[in-house]
């Protein structure tokens, strides 16, 4: 009996040590291999949806990760430091995305880029808030933080530019619809205020859940109203099925859809049938059609790199990555490796930034950059067309 | 003399003090926020996977849905203290209650239902509360989460430090887990393993199958909800994907990892799989330069093979060595000898 019992417990407790030993030592490799010369290196986190639904963003980003990671191991350390990029794949689980950065602040990064989707940057920014880690988010948030800096443009931002072109084309009645996700249903609040302020109305308002097949029902109750435009809130595969189903419905008014759409995933959804069809895109989407400025040749530098390592196009969301990562680099370049040092340079010193998603100026706001980066994008031959 | 209780189900207490002794020697170890996380996570998963052992492992039934209650549990105690400012440990209690409530409910109609039936209206459950929690997004904050819930504190300590709270919570484990055998060695245990036998036979003895049934569902459910409870104040944000049929998969996969017929189990699977991930996922990445989700490959081939080889799980393993008194003591046959083997685990 005893026995038993002693032979079970010894079992049970030298096995589970070794789960605990196993997951130990995976975290005292990573300490040795990058401890050897822990003086010499500076850690970035970055906190990516490499996969699950969200890596029709995540996965421009990760690779943007991997072409920083090289571009900054070809231009040599800084200060005799070496950058090193920590990437973690969060899979579009908020559980993971928080053990991620749990991982990243016991490897000491000095600041993290992330995560992808909005909903997990709410769950990881308490985690950067109690360590004082600067947190630059890819993924449009409202946060009041100090530590929290916004790479991608807030919604409202978003919005502005659909503002204009309604304002421009003279539409008054528009019909909102979009996906009752984290990204969907932040929005109608901030379009609604905008839209109020220039008189423009929004009549009909429909939701579709993020992984619907089909938009139909929706698309029909906002006929029956009449807008003069539609405009959908969604991330693709959604969006680009609902656009679909509009054309299928012989729609004959624009519909205008968000950044989240502003993906070479959604021009193949909607290839050969995209009349009317925009989205607010970035300026990175359309870089041949545009008027010479540093903001063309900073985008073409990134957009040629990128082209010629994966073979295809960077998105915004590469583009917020991309910059979050320079902001701390250029931190770093400014003589800070300390996450103190960077956020207190972020604060005082970085002023205005040029980045590829907009124009930064922390000294103003550090909750979105300018809109200058992103403008409405209609379609043509399959491919974006910049209409300004 | 022994006690027949102690004839029955061999002494407990060892048990315990090598869990306590665990528990007590860990943080001596382990510095680091990471593990530490997972050690916590795995606390809470584990409060979880115990009530689903009972359910399953002794009541016999099965559930695919548990995902729902503890989101119903987390959102109880969310809603409660972001937007009422309830107390965390009063919205914790309200949570709890709810849950056992609503699953008493749900549990007299859905527990009518036997085999795969049952499986597939369990996840309808998970189903339709995943929806609620997206729908109701004035209470809930919808698809985009609930944000600020707050940290616990007890008696002025600060629950929010994580060392603090992973005390804390595998104290509960503990508390659940005396609970949760006191009910397995008692009658009700009892009755709940003739169920899990033959409910006919147990029927015809005059027993009231649907009420023990529909309780211990009632019972895990409300584990569930505690636990949702304690991820909402720990992770202090929620939102709705994390309680999806994919969790409730995963539970289910934790306790049949480590044996089903077992407490011990439940906490040796939800240990397994949770380090199991995170070193599939560092080999994945470090070794063969594999990107996402590997571990999801990796836990079919481990399903298949626990099935297959260890269908008791990993705690039948650790059975090997068993040399039962009651078993030597009377002559019995081969059937009862597992039988007797199979409450070892208690």
């Amino acid at each position: 009996m005893k026995k038993f019992f002693i032979g079970k417990l010894v079992a049970i407790l030298s096995f589970v040590f070794l789960l605990v030993v196993a997951g130990c030592g995976i975290e005292n490799a990573e300490e040795t291999s990058g401890g050897k010369s822990e003086e010499g290196v500076v850690k970035i986190g970055v906190i990516v949806a490499e996969t699950g639904p969200a890596s029709t963003l995540g996965s421009a980003q990760a690779k943007t990760v991997e072409l920083l990671q090289k571009q900054l191991d070809e231009a040599g350390p800084i200060d005799g430091k070496k950058v090193q990029l920590i990437k973690q794949d969060y899979e579009t689980n908020d559980t993971k995305a928080v053990v991620a950065m749990d991982k990243l602040i016991s490897e000491n990064v000095v600041a993290v880029v992330g995560a992808t989707q909005s909903s997990t940057t709410m769950a990881i920014i308490p985690k950067a808030i109690e360590k004082k880690l600067p947190l630059l988010t890819i993924a449009p948030i409202e946060s009041e933080s100090e530590y929290v800096y916004s790479m991608a443009q807030s919604t409202t931002v978003i919005a502005m530019p659909i503002v204009e072109y309604l304002k421009k084309n003279n539409i008054k009645k528009v019909a909102w619809v979009n996906a009752s996700d984290g990204f969907g249903v932040t929005g109608m609040p901030a379009f609604e205020a905008l839209a109020k302020e220039n008189g423009i109305e929004i009549i009909a308002h429909e939701e579709f859940d993020a992984t619907a097949t089909d938009m139909t029902i929706q698309l029909t109750k906002v006929r029956k109203k009449n807008p003069e435009a539609i405009i959908v809130w969604s991330r693709t595969p959604g969006a680009g099925i609902i656009a679909r189903n509009f054309k299928a419905m012989n729609f004959d008014i624009p519909m205008i859809q968000s950044t989240a759409a502003a993906n070479q995933g959604f021009l193949e959804q909607v290839k050969d049938d995209n009349e009317n069809i925009m989205v607010v895109g970035s300026k990175l989407s359309v870089i041949d059609q545009l008027p010479d400025s540093d903001q063309k040749e900073m985008l073409k530098a990134f957009s040629d790199a990128y082209k010629k390592e994966f073979n295809s196009e960077p998105d915004l969301f590469a583009a917020h990555l991309l910059d979050g990562i320079n902001v701390v680099v250029k931190a770093i370049k400014a003589g800070n490796v300390t996450s103190e040092d960077i956020h207190t340079y972020l604060q005082n010193d970085l002023g205005k930034y040029l980045g590829a998603t907009g124009t930064f100026d922390f000294g103003v706001s550090q909750a979105s950059p300018e809109p200058d980066g992103i403008s409405v994008l209609s379609i043509e031959n399959n491919d974006w067309k910049f209409t300004e | 003399m022994e006690k027949v209780e102690t004839i029955l189900y061999g002494r407990r207490w060892k048990s315990f003090l090598g869990f306590i002794a665990l528990i007590l020697i860990l943080p001596l170890v382990v510095s680091s926020q990471y593990v530490f996380t997972l050690l916590i996570l795995i606390g809470i998963y584990c409060i979880i996977t115990i009530g689903l052992s009972l359910l399953i492992g002794y009541a016999g039934q099965i559930s695919i849905g548990h995902a729902a209650f503890v989101g119903i549990g987390a959102y109880v105690s969310g809603v409660l203290t972001v937007k009422y400012s309830v107390s965390p440990w009063v919205a914790m209690g309200i949570g709890m209650v709810a849950t056992f409530i609503i699953a008493y409910l749900i549990g007299m109609q859905v527990l009518k239902l036997k085999g795969h039936i049952l499986a597939l209206a369990t996840i309808a459950i998970n189903i339709i509360v995943y929806i609620l929690l997206v729908g109701l997004s004035d209470y809930t904050g919808g698809a985009g989460g609930l944000v600020g819930i707050p940290n616990l504190s007890l008696l002025g300590l600060d629950l929010g430090n994580q060392v603090n709270f992973y005390f804390f919570v595998w104290s509960i484990v503990f508390v659940v887990i005396l609970f949760s055998t006191n009910i397995i060695r008692s009658s009700v245990g009892r009755i709940l393993r003739s169920i899990h036998d033959s409910e006919i036979g147990t029927e015809t003895l005059g027993v009231n199958v649907t009420k023990f049934k529909v309780a211990i569902f009632a019972l895990s459910a409300m584990y569930a909800s505690l636990a949702g409870s304690l991820y909402a104040h720990y992770i202090n944000f929620i939102a709705p994907p994390t309680f999806y049929i994919s969790f409730s998969i995963l539970l289910l996969v934790m306790v049949m990892v480590g044996g089903v017929h077992s407490i011990w189990g439940a906490i040796i699977g939800t240990a397994s799989i949770m380090f199991l991930n995170e070193v599939i996922r560092f080999v994945g990445h470090t070794y063969f330069n594999i990107n996402g989700e590997v571990e999801i490959v990796v836990y079919g081939l481990i399903i298949i093979l626990v099935m297959i080889f260890i269908p008791k799980g990993l705690v039948g393993i650790l059975d090997v060595r068993k040399i039962s008194p009651v078993k030597s003591s009377i002559k019995k046959d081969v059937t009862i000898k597992k039988n007797v083997a199979s409450e070892k685990g208690v």
